[in-house]
């Protein structure tokens, strides 16, 4: 007889004889679901209007143009507006019901000056290549900012951010 | 805000998800889990106390997005398990008897989505494998699993409660895994889950879940006899519910979860709990 078989032999007389049933062993690992960030339902967005100005003056809009904000923002539930030439940028200003302008850092103080009151969109500067200091700066200038590089869904978690703020502040404002 | 992560206390390395990151997204996780086999339960649902077992395992995973629809995962437990008795093990062998942790790399998985709707409801089937990273030994409390290939086809569905709260969702998954048959045992199995999540804020899901395993075919704790005992925890026909609670938090750059799974009731299977917490980092092409 094989040491294996003596083996079983032995544990089966052994069970047999203590009335126990064996139970399982094999469950080692159980896999649970997360709720991390990108496994969660799809977030309710507030269809919030978002005039995105990317002045061609600045490195802005190449860097908009590589992360496909537009189209990110849209299937989030957004209704983003791209302009770039300074004249279609007035026109959407002029035309108003926006709740956010995102624009680039150096253009956005001077927008900021432009939008007062209650029912201003929030200026959201973008901070590309800047130094610890200019954005620390531009964190305690502006409500909300989005830090370069620009990608596609650390854009959207920016904007999501500053979108929240705003409905917030027109909550309490009401 | 108790957005739980439900466990699918799926033994596989593939988590449910009904919806799935955009393209360009990739998530390194590290997992880490501790169970406590704090008793038996027997073929009629009857505790047997006694006979515990404690098992310890880090899972290395990655999930990648290569579309807005098409994601795929791999992941890689590697697990430590130590009987603890105080009885004597009924198997009697070195690997329990030592009271020692025994340790290795289990099996390795991988799991492919294809999500088909992606908004307030989401749906994507998936398809996943197991299989053991080397032939360990798979025989008593302290084996690191049961060395057995599975291949796992998996549906999962969820759908946020806008009439209720968008916060608020609900979400299920059902897999059929067919699994390595072992002396032409069948052991298919069909795992069920439910979970209710509550996002409490923009970074806090809360999560509740419960879930079920049926094995199909196998062997009842009393239908072993001398051929077929040494292939116990192989082919056992262990039919489980568990239920589970989890909180997941994001950070700027990364997530924290952890879970609570408590092994409700069954037949043929432990009774425990397991504790479970990781991080995950996402990170974007």
């Amino acid at each position: 007889m094989s040491k294996g078989l003596l083996l079983a032999g032995l544990l089966t007389s052994i069970v047999a004889t203590s009335g126990i049933d064996l139970s399982a062993c094999g469950d080692k690992f159980l896999v649970a679901s997360r709720g991390t960030r990108f496994t969660r339902a799809t977030t309710a967005r507030p269809p919030a209007n978002i005039l995105v100005y990317a002045n061609p003056s600045t490195t802005l809009s190449k860097a908009l143009e590589k992360a496909e904000v537009d189209s990110t923002l849209r299937k989030a539930g957004y209704r983003p507006t791209s302009v770039s030439a300074p004249a279609d940028f007035e026109a959407a200003i002029k035309q108003g019901g926006w709740d956010l302008v995102v624009a680039d850092l150096s253009d956005s103080s001077t927008l900021r000056g432009r939008f007062q009151g209650k029912t201003a969109p929030m200026v959201v500067p973008v901070v590309l290549n800047a130094t610890g200091t200019e954005l620390a700066q531009a964190k305690k200038d502006y409500q909300r900012v989005v830090k370069g590089p620009i990608k596609s869904q650390a854009f959207l978690e920016a904007i999501d951010d500053a979108v929240a703020l705003r409905e917030k502040l027109k909550a309490t404002a009401s | 805000m108790l957005a739980a992560a439900l466990s699918s206390a799926v033994p596989a390395t593939a988590f449910a998800q009904a919806w799935v990151p955009p393209a360009g997204i990739g998530i390194v996780s590290v997992v880490y889990q501790d169970i406590d086999n704090t008793n038996h339960r027997l073929h009629d649902g009857s505790r047997l106390d006694g006979y515990d077992s404690l098992s310890r395992g880090v899972l290395v995973g990655l999930d990648y997005a290569v579309t807005d629809r098409f994601s795929f995962s791999v992941a890689f437990p590697y697990i430590a398990a130590k009987y603890t008795g105080p009885e004597p093990s009924l198997f009697g062998l070195p690997i329990d008897e030592c009271l020692c942790w025994n340790h290795g790399w289990q099996d390795v998985g991988a799991a492919v989505r294809y999500n088909i709707r992606n908004d307030a409801f989401a749906l994507t089937p998936s398809v996943s494998f197991g299989v053991p990273t080397h032939d360990y030994p798979a025989i008593g409390e302290a084996a690191v699993g049961r060395n057995l290939k599975e291949v796992r086809f998996g549906i999962d569905a969820g759908q946020r409660l806008d009439r209720i709260s968008d916060r608020l969702s609900v979400s299920g998954n059902y897999a059929f895994a067919v699994v390595e048959q072992v002396d032409d045992i069948s052991n298919n199995r069909s795992n069920l889950g439910l979970q209710v999540a509550f996002l409490a804020t923009r970074k806090v899901q809360t999560q509740a879940s419960f879930t079920w395993q049926w094995t199909h075919g196998g062997l009842r704790s009393t239908e072993f006899d001398e051929g077929t005992f040494l292939l116990f925890d192989r082919v056992l026909k262990d039919n489980n519910f568990h239920v589970g609670g989890g909180v997941a938090y994001s950070l700027p750059h990364f997530d924290v979860f952890a879970s609570y799974t408590y092994y409700a009731t069954g037949t043929d299977t432990h009774e425990g709990r397991a504790i479970t917490a990781g991080v995950s980092v996402p990170f974007e092409r």
